[in-house]
């Protein structure tokens, strides 16, 4: 889990973002067990009412499920689904941000190409 | 804001001081949900404290109507017995003061009927709270831990704390937020909060009033008002093609960097022509909000 939320984007969209990033990280496994609403009411010490409208949108959405009187579980196909959906936005999030500063910093485009072949890993082509 | 199955509900309450050309509660209709966890927010002299002396039943309204759990609590001890109100008290001659934690903990213990005296041993570990010395003779982050634990091992379905942790360390009000929410999610109630630590706390409720001279200015879910504003952050120059005409909350800026705090959304063109410019994007914070609202003129 994320060790604490920011102020840019709604509580609850947070809690639900960082459920989704263990998952796409592999930290949470398909069926596995997600941590409990106190648990997380805890952890970032929030109000229970933000956590719970957090996690639903995880049920409706199909991220997880619940299994009544145990709690809530990863869905097996969540990162899959997880993935094709936050490739979407890639580009916006990531690439476009990467490039306006290469610009601001005078990096010429040949240089930034160069850095994504030294940093991508030399043995590892995927 | 509407509320369904509200815990309390004020209607047209005015309250008077004898001897005060101002009322402190000016004509104030409200209602809060039950088992939410509510920020009053408010400067000195706002009515916070005014408010919740009306909802323990301390005073009587000098007009208007208070209801708690559907029943007026004045001289009601069908309700006076589920409302606490903890609070750091000041007045130096009083019973309180020359009690023992230990006392006060053992009369709660008597008439409150929720009282958990387990978890009122717990609290005392915790905040290393010395039972038998004098209320008088204690450090004010120790009279603040008192009156907290009696607000929390009451349990009462109505609980008010006013600036019951003030003179607690970061690390006491921080374990003092830990107690609250983990009991609450155990024994859920109704609890109203004030304070002047807003951006500490503002996490803690769902919603949130404002009220500045005996009246309300706000009373939203924490989640909309946040969502009322933006604020926007980059080079002094893209903020300010951006803000344009706009009304700004708040701004600072530091060097060629500026932050602005806009009351309403941006629209799409709006984010992208941000975007563009590298400007990042957030909300403001309940501090922000509050700050706007109740500053007046030569703050």
């Amino acid at each position: 889990m994320r060790p604490t939320l920011d102020n840019d984007r709604p509580l609850f969209q947070q809690i639900k973002e960082a459920v989704e990033e263990d998952i796409l990280s592999g930290a949470l496994q398909p069926d596995e067990q997600i941590p409990s609403n106190s648990q997380l009411v805890n952890f970032y010490q929030i109000n229970p009412v933000t956590v719970h409208k957090g996690i639903s949108q995880l049920v409706d959405e199909g991220t997880v499920y619940k299994k009544r009187g145990l709690g809530m579980f990863v869905s097996p196909d969540a990162p899959a689904r997880l993935r094709q959906q936050r490739q979407g936005g890639y580009q916006q999030e990531y690439v476009q941000p990467a490039i306006r500063q290469a610009k601001v910093l005078g990096i010429k485009r040949q240089e930034l190409h160069g850095m994504i072949d030294e940093n991508w890993g030399s043995n590892d082509e995927n | 804001m509407r509320t369904e199955n509200p815990a309390f509900t004020l209607e047209g309450v005015t309250l008077r001081y004898p001897g005060k050309p101002n009322p402190a509660l000016d004509n104030i209709t409200l209602s809060i949900e039950h088992n939410s966890i509510c920020g009053l927010l408010g400067r000195n002299a706002a009515g916070k404290t005014s408010l919740m002396s009306l909802l323990a039943a301390y005073r009587k309204p000098s007009a208007g109507q208070v209801k708690v759990f559907g029943e007026n609590p004045y001289e009601n001890p069908r309700i006076s017995v589920n409302v606490v109100l903890s609070c750091l008290r000041t007045d130096k001659a009083s019973y309180y003061e020359t009690s023992k934690p230990r006392e006060l903990f053992q009369l709660a213990s008597m008439m409150r009927p929720h009282w958990d005296q387990a978890f009122c041993n717990r609290l005392v570990e915790r905040f290393e709270l010395p039972l038998k010395r004098r209320l008088s003779k204690l450090s004010q982050g120790q009279k603040a831990a008192t009156s907290c634990i009696l607000g929390l091992a009451s349990r009462a379905p109505l609980t008010i704390f006013d600036e019951a942790y003030l003179g607690m360390d970061a690390v006491y009000r921080r374990a003092f937020v830990d107690e609250l929410l983990a009991d609450y999610l155990e024994h859920p109630r109704t609890i109203l909060f004030s304070t002047h630590y807003i951006s500490e706390m503002e996490r803690l409720f769902s919603e949130v009033i404002i009220i500045d001279d005996g009246r309300v200015l706000v009373h939203d879910d924490a989640d909309t008002l946040r969502a009322q504003g933006v604020s926007v952050t980059g080079s002094a120059e893209a903020v300010d093609r951006l803000v344009g005409g706009r009304q700004v909350l708040a701004a600072r800026s530091l060097g060629g960097t500026k932050e602005a705090v806009l009351l309403g959304l941006l629209d799409e063109r709006e984010r992208q022509a941000a975007e563009q410019a590298g400007l990042s994007i957030g909300q403001p914070t309940l501090e922000d909000l509050f700050i706007h609202l109740t500053s007046k003129e030569g703050d």
